[in-house]
């Protein structure tokens, strides 16, 4: 049941239901068989994979009675590593098994949980050991962020747990707020910028040249609303049951450097993940600038690598990607200091969201053939763009799209560094309210409800 | 709201969220009444009479028979009057729906009911097709119709029952300010040169997902079907409409289909015509199985008018 079926929010309301009268000591418990229910109402093989998980997860850190916690944990986050990796090889086609939905995201919470546990890092030294295995198997279990994230560490759930788990007005209020600007940001801007990208990536060969710049520009926010939409209904959810998760972006086409957007701006949770477990143990920056760099295009090469089998081809084109996202860091990293004005923050972040654009055309190309050829097309055509522009065949959607986008941009630059949920809570009621009905309206008006799945689902 | 519930407050909310849903909604169903026509529902809603010689039911092979001026045209020639519901996509199931909500209020001398084997095969030409957003979306609210979608649960998915009770399809209709209408018909004067293999083949896989055993439950729905006409006093004859061979001979389980159709015509004792071997000219036809004007003259020249007239071919 995905989050746009009347099945979940059915199930939903059934389980806020039950959530808000039973007693305190069940909650979680509830919730964790709740996951399991949501989960496997996507296939029953899922809670397999959901299940060796938490066991080689769990169990490995309860065997360190026994044996040396290092080794258990580490080879735990061997396996589990080697199976993620067999899943994004394609292994398991030969034997009949497809990967589970989002099978990256809660192998990748099990191996932080294994290698912090084996720093002794995973939860705060005073969590009762009820609490940590509580907090670390939620962790992975829990329905709102399986499919996608955030990427959530069992320690930042443990505090939370171990004060209990409430059902309060104000997480009623916040969470239904960013839930519908999750699904605004899903079904109305993600899904109806898909209309423009989608045709014109099928056809790079084919279609005018304006139209794949268009297209280009379309998917920078259309993936951008998918993924962080999935990520507002996480965060809005698990609200509404009393637990707050972390943030996974922060207005990442504002930000006035390919660096930061990686490390503070999108996808945030992965990018911890990859700094923590995969760039600090190499070296991180602290061994030359030269082993930086090294350590930098591996990460970056890695997550390229992740992003393959999404759906839009294999391989080459994610790991060029990775690779020009490195690179750009990299360079950034050797140049000197901007002036910090106005007018050159401005012109940082042009330049930012145009660099993160090129390397969204091999992201989201077929292949590298069609990205280059995308390219290619794009870059011949624009010395007489402005002559075609006048004469262009824009359509009701091209209009829709710029139209969401502007929406969208503009919301995020008058709301500053507050997150917008936030500023709409400050808002007067009848502001506040006014807005929530306009966002329902277009929710209605505009949201494409059928059969949606989100992008980053298919890892 | 802080940390304190506040039931007036949240009450409020609700009741102006409600006024709000009420209000977009009242605006969908003015175009939904403003834009309706090729939906069979809307159709039977805005009928001004009660009565007509003739009701055609069947899927988008039925169609072609109300396109442009044919309908006036067959009307004048055979000096009756025609009410065509035919719908695409349209399994017995539906049209069972259909012409139950029709007899309510409105009566028939004579249905023409128009089979085609994908209908039978697969429920989403039946029980998911009255729920899918491009029928609902056009469905004006009705309380006969209601009614007759309540009295179709549990078959009925819940869900479409819930869709029309709220309009929410007519709210999320993208199509919202266009016309409804098969955007089929524009082809109506064009002709194929050349029957393409592969649009055939992606054609069918398309009518029939999971292959093609006719099921038992729907052949059910036609046999009620015909007993519902002819409880309603009204003469029924089945026919199979004309198809390309290369088109035919790829159908599959045709020969089982037609052998369970006939069984239900003999047993039901209404006439069974079939004319799907009648038109082989690809020139007949605008797409790979839908006819053109001069196919649905043709087919009326091979024995349709005959029929309509009251004889047989």
């Amino acid at each position: 049941m995905t989050f746009a079926s009347l099945e979940f929010w059915l199930f939903l309301v059934g389980t806020v239901a039950v959530f808000a009268v039973i007693p305190q000591a069940w909650r979680l418990v509830f919730l964790v068989l709740a996951s399991l229910v949501h989960y496997g109402s996507y296939g029953w093989t899922n809670l397999i994979y959901l299940g060796f998980v938490v066991t080689v997860a769990i169990g490995a850190v309860a065997l360190t009675r026994h044996a040396d916690m290092r080794t258990a944990t580490t080879a735990g986050a061997l396996c589990l590593t080697a199976v993620l990796a067999a899943f994004k090889a394609g292994l398991g086609q030969s034997w009949g098994l497809s990967a589970p939905a989002g099978y990256s995201f809660y192998s990748f919470a099990a191996i932080a949980y294994l290698i912090d546990s084996g720093r002794a890092l995973s939860m705060p030294a005073t969590a009762p050991s009820t609490v940590q295995g509580n907090a670390a198997i939620f962790a992975l279990v829990w329905f709102p962020k399986l499919f996608a994230g955030p990427i959530t560490r069992s320690r930042d759930l443990a505090g939370q747990i171990e004060k209990g788990l409430r059902f309060a007005p104000s997480g009623l209020q916040i969470g239904g707020l960013l839930i519908l600007g999750g699904l605004l940001k899903k079904l109305v801007i993600a899904d109806n910028l898909a209309l423009v990208v989608d045709p014109a990536f099928a056809i790079p060969d084919y279609a005018a040249p304006l139209e794949l710049l268009i297209a280009t520009y379309f998917f920078a926010f259309q993936i951008y609303c998918d993924f962080s939409g999935y990520t507002d209904l996480a965060l809005g959810l698990s609200l509404i049951f009393g637990l707050a998760l972390p943030p996974n972006f922060a207005k990442p086409y504002l930000c006035a450097s390919v660096g930061r957007f990686w490390a503070e701006c999108w996808h945030i949770t992965l990018g911890k993940w990859f700094r923590d477990y995969v760039f600090i143990p190499l070296g991180g920056s602290r061994a030359g600038r030269l082993r930086t760099v090294v350590n930098l295009m591996t990460v970056f090469a890695l997550s390229g690598l992740w992003h393959s089998g999404l759906g839009y081809g294999a391989g080459a084109g994610f790991l060029v990607w990775g690779l020009l996202n490195g690179a750009f860091v990299a360079i950034e990293q050797a140049l000197p200091d901007a002036p910090k004005t106005r007018i050159v923050t401005a012109l940082r972040i042009l330049i930012t969201f145009h660099l993160i654009l090129l390397t969204w055309v091999f992201f989201r190309a077929g292949d590298l053939d069609d990205a280059f050829t995308i390219l290619r097309r794009v870059s011949l055509a624009l010395p007489s763009a402005p002559d075609v522009l006048a004469q262009y065949p824009f359509t009701a959607q091209h209009f829709i799209g710029a139209g969401l986008i502007v929406g969208l941009l503009l919301a995020e630059v008058i709301t500053g560094n507050v997150a917008l949920h936030r500023r709409v809570l400050a808002l007067p009621r009848p502001a506040r309210w006014s807005l929530v009905y306009a966002g329902m309206a277009l929710l209605l008006l505009l949201g494409r409800w059928q059969a949606t799945t989100f992008i980053y689902m298919q890892f | 709201m802080g940390d304190h519930w506040q039931p007036r407050t949240t009450s409020a909310f609700l009741a102006i969220g409600l006024v709000v849903y009420l209000a977009l909604l009242t605006g969908a169903e003015t175009l939904v009444r403003r834009h309706g026509d090729a939906n069979p529902f809307f159709r039977i809603w805005s009928l001004d009479t009660p009565g007509t010689g003739w009701l055609i039911l069947g899927a988008s092979h039925a169609m072609p028979l109300d396109f442009a001026d044919t309908r006036q045209r067959i009307e004048d020639a055979h000096g009756t009057t025609i009410v065509n519901l035919a719908a695409t996509g349209a399994g017995p199931y539906v049209l069972r729906l259909i012409g139950g909500r029709f007899f309510q209020d409105h009566h028939a001398a004579n249905v023409l009911i128009v089979v085609d084997g994908f209908g039978y095969a697969d429920r989403r030409w039946n029980e998911d097709r009255i729920g899918d957003p491009d029928m609902l979306a056009r469905i004006p609210y009705d309380r006969r119709t209601m009614a007759a979608l309540t009295d179709a649960l549990p078959r009925l998915p819940f869900k479409t029952w819930l869709d029309y009770g709220t309009g929410f399809s007519k709210l999320n209709n993208p199509d919202r300010l266009s016309p409804d209408i098969w955007t089929a018909e524009a082809r109506f004067d064009e002709s194929r040169r050349r029957p393409s293999a592969a649009a055939e083949a992606e054609r069918i896989d398309y009518l029939y997902p999971q292959g093609g055993v006719p099921e038992q439950r729907y052949l059910d729905d036609l046999a009620a079907l015909v007993a519902m006409c002819r409880q309603a006093k009204a003469r029924v004859v089945i026919v199979r409409p004309p198809l390309p061979p290369g088109f035919r001979e790829k159908l599959p389980m045709e020969a089982e289909f037609a052998r369970r159709i006939d069984q239900i015509a003999t047993r039901q004792g209404v006439q069974l015509f079939d004319f799907s071997n009648l038109l082989p000219e690809p020139s007949y036809y605008f797409d790979t199985d839908h006819l053109n004007r001069s196919g649905v003259q043709a087919w009326l020249n091979g024995g349709l008018s005959a029929i309509l007239s009251g004889n047989g071919p």
